[in-house]
């Protein structure tokens, strides 16, 4: 059993070069996440960091204390502080355009009004990217009334989750954020913002693993995917399994939005392009 | 409007039983292929299976995920399994037979040096096209053997291209005595004539 948590100093213990190349491959086989030699300084001061609160005496202690946690919170720890969280409201918002300019109209034009339409931001980090979708759709959608607009954010970082939960956001994070739009969905909470409530309840924000086949089995007959400044930090390996894994969740016909320096090639020739509005989605056939 | 979406169980995972997804992998339900294709990641005794199926599967999402199994258990062996099955079907299946084995480039060069010893013409220029896209100066080396040795002119055009593209390729004097083997084919000496004129003297 982990020893409990105790609000520790990073020990001074210096991991070798064998140590960190270890934990390097147990983290990317849990996460995706690879790390080169270039982050290891990060990462081996965000480790001793976790092995002081542990009062881990030593790395190969922390590390059997990790691999043998076996609910995880220990490994969630880490990952909520290994993770690049960075993220901000409307951030390439030409796909949101293309989104409310081409997407959804051509995925109405075959559902009856009312029915479903479903949306995952995922990874949605603190939530910036799943409200910008949100407040995109009701300014700029027309026919957003005629549909029920299901919108979900999903991460592999507990923390984030909880954040984006609370909606709570700073000015940085509002930067590209018009005055009329934040009085309208925002209030002021001391020098922060707070979402308003009508979309702070409406957006479903859950904890997942892109990677993990069994949790992913989870979400189904998504329409429209944003996944985007993810797949950066992953190997070509687990793009391809990560790619494989949201084929599967995606409904026939149903479009991926990557993020500007992302790309399907090498990682799947599944999805068709198609260039919206200007930019290049990735579309599921409607048959295999 | 905007909805919430209903909070959903958590999916569990299934008992795994190994075998029964082996024979999976021929059901006649795609679907079911797939799946079985998924479940066996990281299952070594699998691999054999898997390459079987990929040589005589049809559907495309079914051949992804096979392949991306493959790709994530990389080793020599499925390296070997792969080169064993890139003509059993078509040009679709020797791309991603090609793909896959550029995805694990250590496990595949030694096999790709084998392969270009082939008596068969599409197995060596198999060969060339994944040595072409492995940075590694081994394989830059490999390459440069084909402009010295390899009989069949288009072969060696296709290891001038992938040359052409690495980082690593100093060597303009291959390019000559490559053209100086094959001295009445016009195509020869124009692709090297215009590149030396390209390189200028840079290298
Ligand atoms: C840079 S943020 C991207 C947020 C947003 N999509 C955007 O583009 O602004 C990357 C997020 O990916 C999450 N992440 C990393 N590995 C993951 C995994 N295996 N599964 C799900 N999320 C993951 C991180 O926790 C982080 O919040």
């Amino acid at each position: 059993m982990i020893p409990a948590e105790r609000p520790g100093a990073p020990v001074s213990h210096d991991l070798t070069t064998d140590e960190y190349a270890r934990f390097c491959d147990f983290f990317y086989q849990k996460t995706g996440i690879s790390f080169n030699e270039k982050k290891a300084y990060f990462v081996k001061r965000r480790l001793q960091e976790r092995m002081g609160a542990r009062a881990a005496t030593s790395f190969r202690d922390y590390f059997s204390m990790l691999r043998f946690d076996l609910n995880g919170v220990e490994l969630q720890q880490l990952v909520n502080l290994l993770t690049v969280n960075e993220t901000y409201f409307l951030r390439e918002d030409y796909q949101f355009d293309a989104l409310v300019d081409g997407i959804l109209p051509e995925i109405a034009r075959d559902r009856r009004p009312g029915s479903t339409i479903r949306i995952w931001s995922m990874p949605c980090s603190t939530g910036e990217e799943p409200y910008s979708i949100a407040i995109h759709i009701l300014e700029k959608w027309r026919q957003s009334d005629d549909y029920a607009i299901e919108i979900s954010g999903s991460d592999i970082d507990s923390a984030v989750l909880a954040q984006a939960r609370k909606g709570r956001y700073s000015e940085r994070s509002l930067h590209r954020v018009s005055p009329q739009l934040r009085r309208k969905y925002f209030r002021p909470l001391g020098a922060d913002f707070q979402i308003c409530d009508e979309l702070r309840e409406s957006i479903d924000f859950f904890s997942i693993n892109i990677v993990d086949r069994v949790a992913m089995s989870g979400m189904r007959a998504v329409d429209v995917a944003f996944c985007r400044n993810l797949l950066i930090y992953f190997d070509d390996t687990s793009r391809r399994e990560a790619v494989e894994l949201l084929y599967e969740s995606m409904a026939p016909g149903g479009f991926i939005c990557l993020g500007h320096s992302e790309s399907m090639s090498r990682m799947s020739s599944l999805f068709l392009p198609r260039k919206i509005a200007g930019t290049i989605v990735h579309q599921k056939p409607l048959r295999p | 409007m905007l909805v919430k979406r209903a909070a959903s169980a958590e999916p569990a995972a299934a008992d795994f039983d190994e075998p029964q997804a082996i024979r999976d992998l021929d059901a006649a339900d795609p679907a079911l292929r797939r799946h079985a294709a998924q479940t066996l990641r990281g299952r070594p005794d699998a691999v054999d299976a898997l390459c079987r199926r990929l040589a005589v599967e049809t559907e495309r999402d079914v051949r992804a995920a096979l392949l991306s199994n493959l790709i994530g258990q990389k080793s020599t062996h499925i390296a070997d399994l792969l080169t064993s099955i890139f003509d059993k079907g078509g040009a679709a299946l020797r791309n991603e037979v090609m793909e896959a084995l550029w995805a694990m480039p250590a496990e595949s060069i030694e096999k790709m040096q084998t392969m270009l010893a082939s008596p068969n013409a599409k197995a060596r220029l198999l060969a060339v096209n994944v040595l072409s896209e492995i940075p590694h100066s081994h394989a830059v080396d490999l390459l440069e053997q084909v402009l010295l040795k390899e009989s069949d002119v288009n072969i060696c055009l296709a290891a001038v291209d992938g040359l052409t593209h690495s980082d690593d390729f100093r060597s303009v004097g291959r390019l000559t005595q490559f053209a100086a083997r094959f001295p009445h084919v016009e195509q020869a000496q124009f692709v090297v004539r215009s590149l030396l004129r390209g390189f200028g003297d840079t290298r």
